[in-house]
């Protein structure tokens, strides 16, 4: 169709990147910055699955549940909660709507 | 480039394919056995940690290179083996029943994990595992009455029946045939209907569906015999370390359990012991290297991880059928001599990858 593949899954790629770094600027100011920070990048995860892969709305509303999940849970439940509430949330999400809150369902072809 | 001709139809499942076969892995179970006389204790460590990882990846080599179903958890059966154990052994039972305690439990959380996954695919399968071992690692850190708590957890050594194994050759013995037993235990269930299925669930879950293979019922039997394959290695390593706590069974452990299957090479059981030689000998060799190198690069700090990525990368760019598929690619070529073409291995390479990509 006409469509320069390559040239566009590396515009993605650094798009991404873009939007990564956005969120670290904004991180720096109020976290300790240290070299294992990329651990915090595996909290995107929960939040893309809950609000659905594929779905703006739906990573914005991701966030928010699992930030808030997550500052409610290091507040009202026994310590050690806090760092684990993200995932279960998310393994609860997968188990009843595997598609997340805004996914579009997607039918694979045989 | 040897032919086989084959006058029965037992002959298409036999383990070993023919005489060489038999002659080099004699050998190399000969050697394994004179190992602790012929290489010094330090070695002789680092080659039962070879063993244990080895039997670890055979587990994850089931789950991911057989039926394709990958799990980025797999630290969490590790050390749910490797606490039973732990806990087993200090109440004062016997090492075999501690084992298969071990390995009970750990097949059981498999189950347990496998319900949810039963749903899932590809990434949403990796995020699943990924949260289940965060999870795991946390009730390690918080169970403190039984797990110890971050404090962690010592191990009595290995006792049999009032025999006290230690941790130097009579462990390695253990370890040798607990291996040679899970080995032989996978070759045989990967040519059994069971092991088809697994196979035929990872080339396409559809067309198995259709061959009739019940889905649910494989990939939890899947997840369930991983997870004991992890629990038994996590109990050899409690012994072996003999000091056990949370940290050692986080996220990185998973990672480099995936690491060690896939540069063994993804869907060859030669590729788990591979890998495991990889992984136990690298660090190795970064140490070694660390004396020849200019103090600028040698004493940098995080050596390791870079070290570790390249060569991941590399592994993942240039030959995705690991270690196992280069030795394929080399013997092939040594049989055919003249006549190797560059593309022979490609056809059976793209049709996995279309699959996969869905």
């Amino acid at each position: 169709m006409g469509i320069p593949v390559k040239r566009l899954n590396s515009l993605v790629w650094g798009l991404a990147a873009a939007v990564a770094a956005i969120a670290g600027m904004l991180l720096a100011p109020i976290t300790f910055v240290h070299a294992n920070m990329g651990f915090i990048g595996l909290k995107a995860f929960p939040a893309a699955v809950v609000g659905g892969f594929g779905s703006l709305p739906g990573a914005i509303v991701g966030g928010l549940v699992i930030g808030v999940v997550e500052s409610l849970a290091g507040f009202y439940l026994p310590d050690g909660f806090k760092d684990t509430a993200p995932y279960i949330v998310v393994l609860i999400m997968l188990m009843v709507k595997p598609n997340g809150l805004f996914g579009e369902k997607l039918r694979k072809k045989v | 480039m040897r032919f086989i001709f084959k006058t029965t139809y037992a002959q298409d499942i036999e383990l070993a394919k023919h005489g060489g076969q038999r002659f080099w892995y004699g050998l190399l179970c000969v050697l394994l056995l004179l190992a602790p006389w012929l290489i010094d204790e330090y070695w002789l460590a680092q080659l039962t940690f070879v063993l244990i990882y080895g039997i670890v990846g055979l587990g994850l080599m089931l789950l991911a290179g057989f039926t394709g179903q990958f799990s980025i958890g797999h630290a969490a059966f590790l050390g749910t083996g490797a606490y039973t154990q732990a806990v087993l052994s200090n109440m004062g039972l016997p090492f075999p029943i501690a084992m298969v305690g071990a390995a009970a439990l750990s097949a059981a959380v498999g189950v347990v994990v496998a319900l949810p996954a039963l749903r899932l695919k590809g990434i949403y399968l990796g995020i699943a595992t990924l949260s289940f071992g965060f999870i795991v690692e946390e009730v390690f850190a918080r169970w403190e009455k039984v797990t110890g708590g971050n404090a962690g957890l010592h191990v009595k050594p290995a006792q049999v029946f009032g025999w006290e194994l230690g941790s130097g050759n009579g462990f390695y013995f253990v370890c040798l045939v607990v291996a040679v037993l899970c080995t032989l235990a996978i070759l045989n269930l990967l040519r059994s209907p069971t092991g088809r299925a697994f196979v035929a669930i990872r080339d396409s879950e559809i067309s198995a569906q259709s061959m009739g293979i019940h889905l649910a019922r494989y990939k939890t039997m899947s997840f369930a015999i991983s997870a004991a394959l992890a629990g038994l290695g996590g109990a050899l390593y409690a012994h072996k370390l003999s000091f056990i706590s949370p940290d050692q069974f986080n996220i990185l452990q998973s990672i480099d359990l995936l690491l060690l299957v896939v540069i063994g090479g993804l869907g060859s059981v030669h590729g788990a012991f591979l890998g495991a030689i990889f992984l136990i000998s690298m660090p190795q060799l970064i140490s070694l290297s660390k004396d020849w190198l200019p103090p600028v690069i040698g004493q940098a700090p995080g050596l390791q991880g870079l070290v570790y990525g390249l060569v991941l990368i590399a592994f993942v760019l240039f030959e995705p059928l690991g270690i196992y598929g280069r030795w394929l690619k080399v013997r092939t070529w040594l049989q055919l001599f003249p006549f190797y073409r560059r593309g022979l291995f490609k056809r059976q390479k793209s049709f996995t990858k279309s699959d996969r990509l869905r």
